[in-house]
């Protein structure tokens, strides 16, 4: 599965992202091929924001956007929403 | 060559070789020198985040000119929303260096002159806002770091430039020639300048006719024949020659480095002049860099202080003070001192304005406001991070005695707080509170962006008294009579 991987600025994080995003890796392992935004072929966009606010969600537009805040409950949980994701993407197909 | 990387940055400041002086020497490779690594440091920090995913959405902007990816320290804003991501920006850095980055100075240099060069063409049809676009295409696509050169020492302060006994004490076009201008003088507190490529230099205050002169606004390179810089001197600031545990932040700076630079008969050529004797602008130039520049205190010492507040409270853990009921006050305090300045800023960008250039602009009233509160908060956040910390701060031995073989043992067993924390970790955080709250790095949120009355000057132009008194009347039914103020 091909995910894009977006961050926003962390002005004021509430938790570690980088580090919320090494173990989402470590987790997905080669299920997951990590792109970014400027890439076109993704399914999925996995949005890394520091709090609430989630700023650049605005700016986004994708059926199979998640967004993960200090809410977010676990690693684990971001990998498996985010297969989910692209399950329900490739079901569309 | 594009600046891109650290490295990138650090190579560059080695090639261009300025004329820098510290401690009486002048140093051949600032890059090298235990006080200026901190600094290049913590400046370095603005290209890293700019290649950081984790923080490129507000580390780099889209230019208006060229459509092309930028580093944000060179963009002009162009909506509210960059107002408040300048902000923001600044609170992240800070938290990665606890200190000064310096960047935005040259930044807001930057905006005033691209917002001012168009005011001054409308009025007088010169030509400098294209020039001056010129310029910053270069600055944008080379991403080099200009520091804002606005202070001059101003020797006497009853008088103006023209009646200074010493016509240097404020910079000033010399002579004007076919190729371009002579100018001589200094700006002072420049930060950032030692490890900066140019600078953007601006009048120090609004001019009158007689110091048209003194009208200046030019852009000149570090590097060039007839400047050189003088470092000035820091609290503490050989601890950061040795070990790592004294310096308390030891790999960043403890304010900005700021230098006394000095302009002996420099030759700027015509495209890189934005503004010469037009002393109409001056004070319009003076006040948009001032409120540009005191937008931004709530961001980076609102960062800064984030850093100060988590030091407070792993000290008091760590001599197991936390749970007293005065401590987590006081630290509920640092709290709302923080977010009270952060939100200044960001309400001064929230209520920001477009100017005719197109650019944006902070509101005025609100930015002074937020670096007065400035000037106070942080001392108050420094004065409550000195109350938790107690006198120890203020007391401990050196870092070599902890290290002594014959009396180290006794530092360890005596400075000892809580089980289960080493002695020499409870000692880097109270050095760390200790650098990052007392001598220069207190005087830097106090007189950086301009000094308190500075501030309360614009509330009286800014705060709209007559429509207060007059909403005040309407209350009481009090009448307007002539003679009434």
């Amino acid at each position: 599965m091909k995910v894009a991987l977006k961050f926003c600025g962390g002005c004021d994080p509430t938790y570690d992202r980088s580090e919320l995003v090494r173990q989402v890796k470590e987790i997905a392992a080669d299920s997951i091929q990590w792109l970014t935004l400027d890439d076109v072929a993704y399914e999925a966009i996995l949005l890394v924001c520091g709090c609430d606010k989630a700023c650049p969600a605005s700016e986004i537009v994708h059926a199979s956007l998640l967004i993960v805040t200090h809410h977010e409950p676990s690693p684990d949980h971001v990998v498996a929403r985010l297969m989910e994701k692209g399950k329900n993407n490739a079901d569309q197909d | 060559m594009q600046i891109r990387t650290k490295d990138d940055y650090v190579k560059s400041l080695r090639e261009q070789g300025h004329t820098v002086y510290y401690n009486g020497e002048r140093v051949p490779d600032i890059t090298t020198h235990p006080a200026f690594i901190p600094h290049i440091n913590a400046a370095a920090k603005t290209y890293e985040m700019g290649l950081a995913p984790e923080f490129e959405d507000l580390a780099t902007a889209v230019s208006h000119l060229t459509g092309e990816r930028i580093n944000r320290f060179t963009h002009i804003h162009q909506t509210v929303e960059d107002l408040i991501k300048k902000v923001q920006l600044l609170r992240a850095i800070a938290h990665e260096t606890g200190s000064c980055f310096q960047r935005c100075v040259g930044w807001d240099a930057l905006n005033a002159t691209y917002m001012t060069t168009y005011d001054i063409d409308e009025k007088f049809g010169t030509n400098y806002h294209a020039r001056f676009i010129e310029y910053l295409k270069m600055i944008q696509s080379t991403n080099k770091m200009v520091v804002g050169g606005m202070t001059d020492t101003k020797g006497d302060r009853s008088k103006p430039p023209h009646q200074q006994a010493d016509p240097d004490l404020f910079t000033r076009v010399v002579e004007r020639r076919e190729d371009g201008i002579i100018i001589s003088g200094n700006k002072a507190h420049q930060t950032g300048a030692a490890n900066s490529h140019e600078i953007l230099i601006m009048p120090t205050q609004l001019m009158r006719e007689a110091d048209k002169d003194y009208a200046l606004c030019c852009a000149v390179p570090l590097s060039s024949p007839g400047v050189l810089q003088i470092f000035g001197r820091q609290t503490n600031d050989e601890r950061k020659f040795g070990g790592r545990t004294d310096a308390g932040n030891p790999d960043f700076g403890l304010v900005g480095g700021e230098t006394l630079i000095v302009f002996d008969n420099v030759f700027v050529p015509w495209d890189r002049v934005f503004m010469c004797g037009e002393h109409e602008f001056s004070g319009l130039l003076v006040e948009r860099f001032a409120t540009l520049h005191r937008q931004n205190y709530g961001g980076c010492k609102g960062g800064v202080s984030d850093i100060i507040i988590g030091a407070t409270a792993l000290a008091a853990e760590m001599q197991g003070s936390a749970g007293a009921s005065h401590v987590k006050d006081k630290l509920a305090e640092m709290m709302h001192l923080t977010e009270t300045i952060y939100s200044g800023s960001i309400s001064c960008s929230a209520m920001g304005r477009k100017t005719p250039s197109g650019a944006f602009y902070p509101d005025p009233l609100l930015a002074n406001c937020t670096k007065q509160n400035v000037t106070r908060h942080v001392y108050e956040i420094a004065r409550l991070a000195h109350d938790v910390a107690g006198g120890i701060l203020a007391t401990m031995p050196f870092e070599n005695d902890l290290k002594n073989k014959e009396i180290g043992k006794y530092v360890e067993k005596y400075l000892a707080g809580v089980p289960g924390v080493s002695t020499e970790n409870r000692i880097r955080i109270l050095r760390l509170i200790e650098n990052m709250t007392g001598g220069t790095a207190l005087v830097e949120s106090m007189h950086g962006a301009g000094s308190p009355q500075t501030q309360k000057v614009m509330y009286g132009r800014l705060s709209k008294l007559d429509m207060k008194k007059k909403m005040a009347k309407k209350l009481a039914g009090i009448e307007d009579e002539p003679s009434q103020v």
